[in-house]
């Protein structure tokens, strides 16, 4: 309990000191974590300390990833089963309609890949009366984030293959960093399990009724979130199952 | 050959057809028949060994036993994609019910701890949105 309270005592100090209060009240952030233990504390704790509201969303966890984020500070949502990270996206956007009044719901990578300072801007930028801010990495020519020359090319053509919903062009796909509006939050309906998940938002995010612009955002390609992220194979999965879903679905509805 | 013309459309129908197969009553009905015609061919084939042989020869295979095993890797090709179907369908039930146990759960906890909030002398008042940070200091870590 003691450490409780002198943890208590020390976020209201950061917080206070840190900014003034409440200036991102508006704004609830969703990370999903799935074995991250190693590193989910810090990068909750640092999302905490700057006075974001927090929903980690525990996939089904077997490690010591549940205590680290109660540690740091973050409201814990814990799947039963690990239901993949288009699961656990859908669970955190439900999981902050249903516990928060948030007027935007942002995502964030547990792996550490992702910049605290683009997220406060992307927040900055929909509030200036967008509906969508997705990261990217390639908006300012090849941006600042280091890569490999395959996963560009790869990253690139998939941003340019998939079909997007009508009008908006991205210059990114399957980017981790972005923000959206509450309604816009509640009409999403992943089915999508794995990670294929993300070229299912993407298309219904771009849709031509909801405002969206891009925010370029500096993805940091640790060793760790190297070896936590998806191989770039994994590219062919995706493909073939955003494939197979578009065949059940095709014509019928 | 008439085979060639019948395999390749019958190996793309079997691939959509099986990824579009739903439990569907339908459906069900369908799989029924299938199954039926199946046996009957299976039966004929048994009792009139020739009458496949005749088969594949209409059709321009050399052996009956070649045209029998073509029909095996459509049906094969067909479960697989039903299969997978079927599992995904499973799955996404699976989902919809472990999302609503979490959900449950955590308005559950989330209300708890409003609750023990106000009757404890806790500055009140807050949104919450705000007081959120606060929901896991009151919730022991499972």
């Amino acid at each position: 309990m003691i450490n409780v309270v002198e943890r208590e005592m020390m976020r209201d100090s950061v917080e206070a000191a840190d900014a003034p209060a409440g200036a991102w009240d508006d704004t609830v952030v969703v990370v999903r974590v799935y074995n991250e233990g190693l590193v989910v504390g810090g990068v909750i704790a640092e999302l905490v300390a700057a006075g974001l509201t927090v929903i980690a969303v525990d996939d089904a966890s077997t490690d010591n990833s549940a205590e680290e984020i109660d540690k740091a500070g973050a409201f814990r949502v814990r799947h039963p089963i690990n239901l993949g990270a288009g699961g656990a996206l859908q669970t955190g956007f439900e999981a902050a309609l249903l516990l928060t009044d948030a007027q935007y719901i942002a995502c964030f990578d547990a792996d550490g890949q992702h910049q605290l300072a683009d997220l406060l801007g992307m927040i900055e930028k929909i509030r200036e009366g967008y509906d969508v801010v997705m990261g990217s990495r390639f908006l300012e020519g090849d941006g600042a984030t280091q890569m490999s020359w395959l996963r560009r090319v790869i990253l690139r053509t998939a941003a340019k293959l998939l079909n997007r919903g009508a009008g908006t062009r991205l210059t990114d796909a399957h980017n981790g960093l972005r923000i959206v509006a509450r309604h816009v939050a509640a009409a999403i309906r992943l089915n999508h399990a794995g990670m294929a998940y993300a070229s299912e938002l993407e298309r219904h995010l771009t849709q031509p009724a909801y405002r969206i612009t891009e925010y370029p955002v500096h993805i940091l390609y640790t060793d760790y979130s190297k070896s936590k992220g998806q191989p770039l194979l994994n590219s062919v999965n995706i493909l073939a199952e955003v494939a197979a879903h578009r065949v059940t679905a095709w014509g019928g509805k | 050959m008439i085979i060639q013309i019948l395999l390749v459309p019958a190996l793309v129908l079997a691939v959509v057809l099986s990824l579009r197969s739903r439990a569907s009553l339908r459906g069900q009905a369908r799989r029924k028949i299938l199954a039926v015609l199946t046996v009957v061919c299976g039966v004929v084939a048994v009792l009139f060994p020739g009458t496949l042989q005749a088969v594949a020869d209409f059709t321009g295979v050399t052996r009956g036993t070649d045209l029998l095993l073509y029909g095996l890797a459509l049906v094969i090709i067909y479960l697989v994609g039903s299969t997978s179907v079927r599992f995904r369908e499973q799955e996404a039930r699976l989902v919809l019910l472990a999302r609503q146990v979490a959900l449950s759960d955590a308005a559950l906890r989330s209300a708890e701890l409003a609750a023990r909030r106000s009757s404890s002398e806790r500055p009140a008042g807050q949104a919450p949105v705000a007081g959120h940070g606060a929901v896991e200091q009151a919730t022991p870590a499972r």
